[in-house]
C-alpha cells in the first residue's frame, strides 16, 4: 500500500520531467528516420529498418532510466521533502521500493509508447512484424529494470551528477563484459593474476548483452520464426536476480544513511 | 569542354558572371571586415575613455562622455564580441585556404588518392583508402555490442564506396573487405551476402574471389538456398578465356548440384519442383560444357518430356537434347578411337569395329541401329582416319549459326562504320581488320564472340573446318543449307511436334 502509493507520487513526478518527453520525441524521430536510411541502401532496407527502430528503443529508454532515476532519491534528500515520507508509518525499504516501482513504471511506460511507435510504423511500411521483436523489446524492459535498479543504487548514495555517469559506465560496460573475459584470457600467459580479477569483474558486473537479442530477433524475423522461450527463462532470471541483489545492496546503503 | 573556353558560348557567359559575383562578394567581404574591425576598436577605446562614473565624488558631472558611463559595460561587450567574431572569421579564412571549403575536402581527398595511384605506388593509395575503413571487432566495440546495426553502417558505406569509387574511375579492391567485415558482423544477413555478391560479380573481374566470398557465407548459412544459387550463377557467364570454360562449368554445376540437394531436403511442393526444374535445366545447359554429356542429355531428356511446361520450352529443351546427345555420341567414339590408336598406332581406317564394341554396350543414348552413325540431328558422324577425329556434323552447323551470326555483325556493326559504309573485299581483308580492332585496349571482344569465333577470333574458318563462303556485295558470310534452322532441328519438331 505504502510502496505503491510512493511508486504512483515518482511516476506522477516523472511525467512532469521535461527530459522525458525531449528523449520521447528524440526516440521517435529516430525510428521515423530509420525509413530513409533504408531506402538509401541497396537491399535489406526492412532490416536496417528494424535494427535501427529496436537500437533507438534500447538506447532511449536506457536514457530515460539513468537521467531520470539518478537524480530520485537525491532530489527528495535535497529538498528535505523525504521527511515528510519518513516522517509517516514507512519504513526506508518501502520508500526505495516505491521509488523504483515508480521509475519502473515510467520506464515500461515509455518502452510501450516507443514499441508502439515502432511496431506500428513497421506494419505501416510493410515491414514484418513478428514475435521474434515483442521478444526482443521485452528482454530491453528487462534489461531496464536493471538499469533503473542500478540508478537507484547510486542515486541513493551519490549527487545526481556522479550517479549518471557511474550509471552510464556500467550501462556501457555492461554491454561488452564478454570482451573482459576475452581480454583477460588475453594475458593469461603474462599475468594471471590480472585474467582472474577481469574474471572477477565479469562475473560482478551486471551482464546485460545477455538481454540484446536484437540481432537474433530481426534473423528470426526473416526466418519468421521465435527465439527458444529456454533463452528467454534465463535471461528474465538472470535479471531478476540481478535487479534484487542491487536493490538489496541499494537499501544496505540507504538504510545507514545520515540526511 | 570547348563552351568553357570559348567566349561566344552561353556557358562561358554564365561562367563569368558567376567568377564576377565572388570575386565582388569577396571585395565586399574585406570592406565588412575592416569596417567591423575598426568598428570593434572604436567601441573598445570609447570603453576605455568613457569614465565609469557619470559623477564625481562631489556629485559634479564628469563632462559629456560621463552621459554615456551606464552604457559603458555594453560597449565593451560588443566591442569584445565583435573583435572576437572577426579574429573567428580571420582564422576560419585560413583553415578554408590550407584546407578548402568543407565540400572540396572529400574531392581533395580523392585528388590526392587518384594521384597516389598514378605513382604506381599501391601500397600506399591502398594505405590512404583503409584508413578511414574500421575492421569488425572495433565496430563491434563501438557500437557496444550491437553488431547488427554495425553491419547496416558497414553496409551503407560499402554504397558509398562503390559510387566514389565509381566516380573516380578506380578500381574496387576494398569492396570485398567491405563485405567480409558486413559479414563478419552480421553473419545470418543473406540478403546483404547475395546483394553484395552480385555487386561484387559485376565490379570484380576475379571470379574465385566473389566464390570465395559466396562459400564464407554458405558455410555461416548451410540451409540457405540462394546463396549456392547464386555461386553458381556467378559461372553462368562464359568467360573471356575460353580455356577456362570448362573450369566455370564445373563450378557451376557444382553449386547448383548443392542447390538441388538442399531443395530436396525441403517438404514438396509445387514451388519447390518449379524451382528444382529451373536449377536442373541450368545444370543440363552447364554439364554440356563439362563434357558431361550423358548426365545433360538426360536432364534434357526428362525437361523435354515434362507435360507441366509449355510447348515452346519443350522444344528448345529439345533442341538442346539434339546438342547433348550428338556431343555424347562424337565422344564416346572419339574416346574409342583414342583408345584405338594407343594400342594400334595409328587410327581406325573405319567406325565399323568401334560401332560394333559400342552396340554391346547398354547405352540408352548409344542405340545404333546402322553401320554408319548419325547423330541426334540426323546427320552421318564426321570421322577422318589421317586425323582421327570424330565430329558431329549437326553440333558443327548449329556452332556455324552462331559464328555466321557474330561475322555478319562485325562487318555490319564495326568494319563498315570504319569503312565508310564498305563491306571488306574478302576474309583476309576481314581478318585483319579484326585483329588490328579487337586488340585496342577497350575493344576487347565480348564473351559471345569469343565463344562463337573463338579465341583466336578466326573470321576465315568457319566451324566445319572449311572457309566460309563470303558475299563480298552482301558483305555476308554464306551457311550451308544445313544450317537453316528448320532443317538442322526437324528431329526436335519430331521428338516435340507443333500440334
Amino acid at each position: 500500500m505504502i510502496v505503491g502509493a510512493i511508486a504512483m507520487n515518482t511516476f506522477r513526478e516523472a511525467v512532469r520531467d521535461k527530459i522525458l518527453y525531449v528523449l520521447l520525441a528524440f526516440g521517435v524521430l529516430m525510428i521515423l528516420v530509420s525509413r530513409a536510411i533504408g531506402w538509401v541502401s541497396y537491399g535489406g532496407s526492412e532490416k536496417i529498418m528494424t535494427d535501427v527502430g529496436l537500437t533507438a528503443i534500447w538506447i532511449f529508454s536506457g536514457m530515460v532510466s539513468i537521467f531520470i532515476g539518478t537524480g530520485l532519491i537525491y532530489k527528495e534528500i535535497d529538498k528535505r521533502t523525504i521527511y515528510t515520507i519518513l516522517a509517516k508509518p514507512a519504513q526506508r525499504w518501502q520508500f526505495l521500493a516505491g521509488k523504483y516501482l515508480g521509475l519502473l513504471i515510467t520506464t515500461l511506460v515509455n518502452l510501450v509508447f516507443l514499441s508502439t511507435a515502432f511496431l506500428l510504423y513497421l506494419w505501416i511500411c510493410g515491414a514484418p512484424v513478428t514475435i521474434a521483436l515483442l521478444q526482443a523489446l521485452f528482454l530491453t524492459f528487462i534489461e531496464m529494470m536493471v538499469v533503473t535498479a542500478i540508478a537507484i543504487f547510486f542515486s541513493s548514495a551519490s549527487t545526481p551528477i556522479l550517479s549518471a555517469i557511474f550509471t552510464t559506465i556500467i550501462f556501457f560496460t555492461g554491454q561488452m563484459t564478454k570482451w573482459v573475459v576475452e581480454l583477460g584470457a588475453s594475458v593469461k600467459q603474462t599475468a594471471p593474476w590480472v585474467e582472474k580479477i577481469l574474471y572477477a569483474c565479469y562475473l560482478f558486473l551486471p551482464n546485460l548483452h545477455n538481454f540484446n537479442i536484437r540481432q537474433q530477433a530481426v534473423l528470426a524475423t526473416q526466418e519468421n520464426v521465435m527465439i527458444a522461450s529456454s533463452e528467454m527463462f534465463n535471461c528474465v532470471m538472470y535479471g531478476l536476480a540481478y535487479t534484487m541483489a542491487v536493490l538489496l545492496a541499494a537499501h544496505l546503503i540507504f538504510r545507514r544513511r545520515n540526511f | 569542354m570547348q563552351g568553357i573556353t570559348d567566349p561566344t558560348t552561353l556557358e562561358f557567359l554564365e561562367r563569368q558572371q558567376r567568377a564576377d559575383f565572388w570575386n565582388n562578394a569577396a571585395q565586399w567581404g574585406y570592406t565588412a571586415w575592416y569596417i567591423g574591425f575598426a568598428f570593434a576598436v572604436l567601441l573598445l577605446l570609447l570603453y576605455v575613455i568613457i569614465p565609469s562614473e557619470s559623477y564625481d565624488e562631489v556629485l559634479r558631472p564628469r563632462g559629456f562622455l560621463g552621459r554615456f558611463s551606464r552604457f559603458r559595460a555594453s560597449i565593451m561587450h560588443f566591442g569584445a564580441v565583435l573583435l572576437l567574431v572577426l579574429c573567428a572569421i580571420t582564422q576560419q579564412t585560413q583553415v578554408d585556404q590550407t584546407r578548402g571549403f568543407a565540400a572540396d575536402q572529400d574531392k581533395r581527398y580523392e585528388a590526392e588518392i587518384k594521384k597516389l595511384t598514378a605513382t604506381g605506388n599501391r601500397e600506399a593509395a591502398m594505405k590512404a583508402q583503409y584508413m578511414y575503413l574500421p575492421n569488425g571487432n572495433s565496430l563491434l566495440y563501438i557500437s557496444l555490442g550491437n553488431p547488427s546495426i554495425a553491419a547496416d553502417y558497414m553496409w551503407l558505406t560499402s554504397q558509398q564506396y562503390v559510387v566514389n569509387s565509381q566516380r573516380r574511375g578506380q578500381k574496387f579492391e576494398m569492396l570485398l573487405r567491405f563485405y567480409n567485415t558486413v559479414m563478419e558482423l552480421d553473419p545470418h544477413w543473406t540478403e546483404a551476402a547475395i546483394n553484395g555478391g552480385k555487386v561484387l560479380s559485376a565490379l570484380e573481374p576475379n571470379r574465385y574471389a566473389v566464390e570465395k566470398f559466396y562459400s564464407g557465407a554458405i558455410f555461416d548459412n548451410p540451409g540457405n538456398i540462394d546463396l549456392p544459387y547464386e555461386a553458381g550463377r556467378l559461372f553462368v557467364v562464359p568467360p573471356l578465356n575460353l580455356e577456362l570454360r570448362k573450369e566455370y562449368a564445373k563450378h557451376a554445376t557444382d553449386w547448383f548440384s548443392l542447390v538441388i540437394d538442399l531443395l530436396n531436403k525441403r517438404p514438396q511442393s509445387k514451388e519447390r519442383d518449379s524451382r528444382i526444374k529451373g536449377v536442373r535445366d541450368l545444370i543440363g545447359r552447364m554439364a554440356v560444357e563439362t563434357d558431361a554429356y550423358g548426365l545433360a542429355a538426360e536432364l534434357l531428356w526428362d525437361d523435354m518430356h515434362d507435360q507441366n511446361v509449355s510447348k515452346a520450352l519443350r522444344q528448345m529443351y529439345a533442341r538442346d537434347w539434339l546438342n547433348a546427345r550428338s556431343l555424347l555420341i562424337a565422344s564416346a567414339l572419339q574416346k574409342r578411337v583414342d583408345e584405338y590408336r594407343a594400342s594400334h598406332f595409328f587410327a581406325p581406317l573405319h567406325l565399323g569395329s568401334i560401332i560394333q564394341s559400342l552396340k554391346s554396350e547398354k547405352n540408352l543414348f548409344l542405340d545404333f541401329d546402322h553401320e554408319t552413325p548419325k547423330d541426334a540431328f540426323g546427320f552421318a558422324i564426321k570421322y577422318d582416319p589421317r586425323t582421327g577425329k570424330v565430329a558431329s556434323h549437326g553440333v558443327q552447323a548449329k556452332l556455324a549459326i552462331q559464328a555466321a551470326a557474330i561475322v555478319n555483325s562485325i562487318i555490319a556493326t564495326t568494319y563498315m562504320q570504319y569503312n565508310s559504309g564498305a563491306p571488306p573485299k574478302d576474309l583476309v581483308e576481314l581478318q585483319q581488320f579484326v585483329d588490328k580492332f579487337f586488340s585496342i585496349q577497350g575493344n576487347e571482344p565480348t564473351s559471345a564472340i569469343t565463344n562463337a569465333i573463338g579465341m583466336e577470333l578466326n573470321v576465315i574458318v568457319s566451324p566445319f573446318g572449311t572457309p566460309w563462303k563470303y558475299n563480298a556485295t552482301t558483305g555476308k558470310v554464306e551457311t550451308p543449307p544445313e544450317c537453316n534452322p528448320k532443317t538442322l532441328f526437324r528431329n526436335a519438331d519430331l521428338l516435340v511436334p507443333d500440334n
